[in-house]
């Protein structure tokens, strides 16, 4: 076992009663790597955090922690620490006996208990608040605080329950970029579970993408965005267009697509795509020209506009093609206009690379 | 009337609260104030009082006689309350880890004993508990177990059985509320941080459940030092608590003046113990 491995997972799988929370999973996380597992809820992510940290024993398969097999290892003896949901922090002991705890258990001499204690306080800036009890801290000093009590441990490895998800948004985002940056500087193996794609995205190095107990996809940011491997990742991360059809023909690791009424596309085919399935074929919206010189390299297909979204930054319209379905285009805002490019009922024409969008079978 | 109220809102709130404050006043203000006043005047022939100014009896009830039955009454109570805790905690902490439903069915099971009469109870214990003729010793001397009776009636022991088993829902109720809103993620995240299983219950379950086992810890004490009852028919006429001392000198000895003294006293004992129990919560509330 190399020692670059953080947390693995060797074909976990955790039934309650009957119910399959955790469906044959394999994972290997590395050595001091951000990871994410994005879904759902009650898609698995939280259960197989809790069986890395201990809080449920996998029902086959095994969980290694620096190469170390857990087995029924209880959490207490687990090189891992935990920040919960809802930061479960000690209400009747102050910040400082809530870092403190995990050192005071493993018996760390008080001296050393005095200086990481104090380390980790200025780390995640709760420097004044040691004396306070968690009722008098807000929502985000709770939140470093909980951080703090785990990361004074000097864990192997740290698991990340949705530990944003009770904060506002401006907190939220600002956590985000200060979680990243603690992550790379402490150089611990970081393991978040989250549902929000955005998160995931901001984040992580890797992200694993679950669904209904499986592992579907394990890849870097761009990767899972620009080349979901299956239509359910595609569809939870990001916006999707998507045009159903059969494929009439492969070529390479393209296909051509009939959409209902004669309409033709091209789309990069997912392995084991085959002339004649019907398929979706999915593409950004962001990918999406309007009016542009077309070539070869891609698919055009004329339409009528039949919404407008101003969103500052970008203006996405909604664009009807003959048969009745809608694509998403959204145009970033480059020039400075008093008005949209665009308006309701006007004819497009609307573009986008074969090699952007990918026919998913159905 | 109604313009009146209007434009006084502050005295609506009064009027609704007037029944209240005139039953507390009538029935416990006032009779609280003759009791204490009664302390301080001399004896009536037959009972009650006359208009004599005196301190004779609150120096009477610092007599070793009445004061070493103070104490034993104390002790009793403690007791009581250590055993009430003994056996509560674990009791409110295994309802309150038990599924809704079956908790529901649980915290019935315990109050059900108590919807028969306290005197009828303590009577069934007397018929276990009697010396030569209680079910306990019967049962045990015939099946060859014991040659004699053991000394299971007319002590201690049986004051503080009876005492236990009459106050225990008191003792295991708020502990058992207390465990009930202790969070689950609390003892995970202790055995997260390297706590085991009996490191979790000091550092965290059992600070938790202080308040409860506080509040149930007065509850239980400060009946059962008063307690009159149970002494009277477990004691066996021979070891006799404060308010079989207390009612004695109101009933038999007629002498209202140092029955009023020594209700006094006792009175203050348990204000101060009622004193502590509202600064340790305040001190808890403070925490949680």
């Amino acid at each position: 076992m190399g020692d670059d491995i953080g947390v693995e997972l060797r074909d976990v799988v955790k039934r309650f009663e009957n119910v399959t929370a955790v469906d044959h999973v394999s994972l290997t996380i590395k050595d001091g790597e951000f990871f994410s597992l994005l879904g759902p809820s009650g898609c698995g992510k939280t259960t197989s955090l809790r069986m890395i940290a201990g809080f449920e024993m996998p029902t086959k398969g095994e969980v290694f922690i620096g190469g170390v097999p857990q087995g029924y290892l209880p959490a207490y003896k687990r090189p891992v620490n935990t920040v919960f949901q809802h930061y479960a922090l000690f209400p009747h002991m102050t910040v400082q006996q809530n870092i403190a705890f995990g050192l005071e258990m493993t018996r760390v001499p008080k001296d050393e208990i005095k200086q990481r204690v104090a380390d980790v306080v200025e780390l995640v800036h709760l420097k004044g608040m040691e004396r306070r009890r968690p009722k008098q801290l807000s929502g985000g000093q709770q939140q470093r605080v909980a951080l703090a009590r785990a990361l004074v441990n000097h864990p192997k490895v740290l698991l990340l329950d949705e530990p944003l998800g009770a904060l506002d948004l401006k907190l939220r985002k600002a956590m985000q970029v200060e979680l990243k940056e603690l992550q790379i500087r402490v150089g611990i193996t970081f393991v978040y579970v989250t549902h929000d794609q955005e998160e995931a995205l901001t984040m992580s190095d890797r992200i694993g993408v679950m669904d209904r107990g499986k592992l579907l996809q394990v890849d870097t940011p761009q990767m899972v965005y620009e080349a979901p491997s299956t239509r359910f990742v595609s569809d939870f991360i990001g916006e999707t267009n998507y045009l159903s059809g059969h494929v009439t023909s492969l070529q390479g690791d393209v296909c051509e697509v009939a959409v209902e009424p004669g309409l033709r596309v091209w789309a990069a085919a997912v392995p084991g795509v085959q002339s004649g399935n019907q398929v979706s074929v999915a593409f950004r919206p962001e990918k999406v020209y309007l009016n542009i010189e077309s070539n070869q390299e891609m698919n055009t297909l004329s339409g009528t506009v039949r919404d407008v979204v101003y969103t500052g930054s970008a203006t996405t319209y909604h664009v009807e093609l003959p048969d009745g379905s809608i694509l998403m285009a959204r145009q970033q805002n480059f020039e400075t206009l008093p008005d949209t490019r665009f308006h309701v009922r006007d004819q497009v024409e609307v573009s986008w690379p074969i090699q952007a969008s990918k026919a998913f079978a159905e | 009337m109604m313009k009146f109220l209007r434009r006084h809102p502050s005295m609506n709130a009064w009027l609704l609260l007037a029944p209240a404050l005139i039953w507390l006043l009538a029935f416990f203000v006032v009779p609280l104030f003759i009791v204490v006043s009664y302390s301080f005047l001399e004896r009536g022939t037959y009972g009650g009082v006359v208009g004599q100014f005196t301190l004779e009896n609150i120096q009477r009830v610092f007599d070793p006689l009445y004061l070493s039955t103070f104490l034993r009454s104390i002790y009793i109570a403690l007791l009581t309350t250590f055993f009430c805790l003994l056996i509560g905690y674990p009791l409110g902490y295994f309802i309150a880890t038990r599924p809704p439903q079956r908790r529901n069915t649980l915290l019935l099971a315990l109050m059900i004993p108590f919807w028969t009469n306290f005197l009828i109870r303590t009577y069934a214990w007397l018929t276990l508990l009697r010396t030569n003729t209680g079910l306990i010793n019967v049962s045990l001397m015939s099946l060859g177990i014991i040659d004699k009776p053991l000394p299971l009636f007319g002590n201690d022991f049986s004051i503080v059985l009876g005492l236990v088993y009459g106050w225990l829902p008191d003792m295991v109720l708020p502990i058992f509320a207390a465990l009930d809103r202790l969070d689950v993620g609390l003892l995970e995240a202790a055995s997260d941080l390297y706590a085991p299983g009996r490191r979790v219950f000091r550092r965290v379950i059992w600070p938790l459940s202080l308040p409860g086992v506080i509040a149930g810890s007065m509850l239980v004490f400060i009946p059962s030092l008063g307690a009159f009852v149970t002494p009277a028919i477990l004691g066996g006429g021979k070891t006799l608590m404060m308010g079989n001392v207390i009612s004695n000198q109101f009933l038999a000895a007629h002498d209202w003046p140092f029955g009023s003294a020594l209700s006094s006293l006792m009175m203050g004992v348990m204000l101060f113990a009622t004193l502590i129990y509202f600064r340790s919560t305040s001190g808890q509330a403070r925490a949680a």
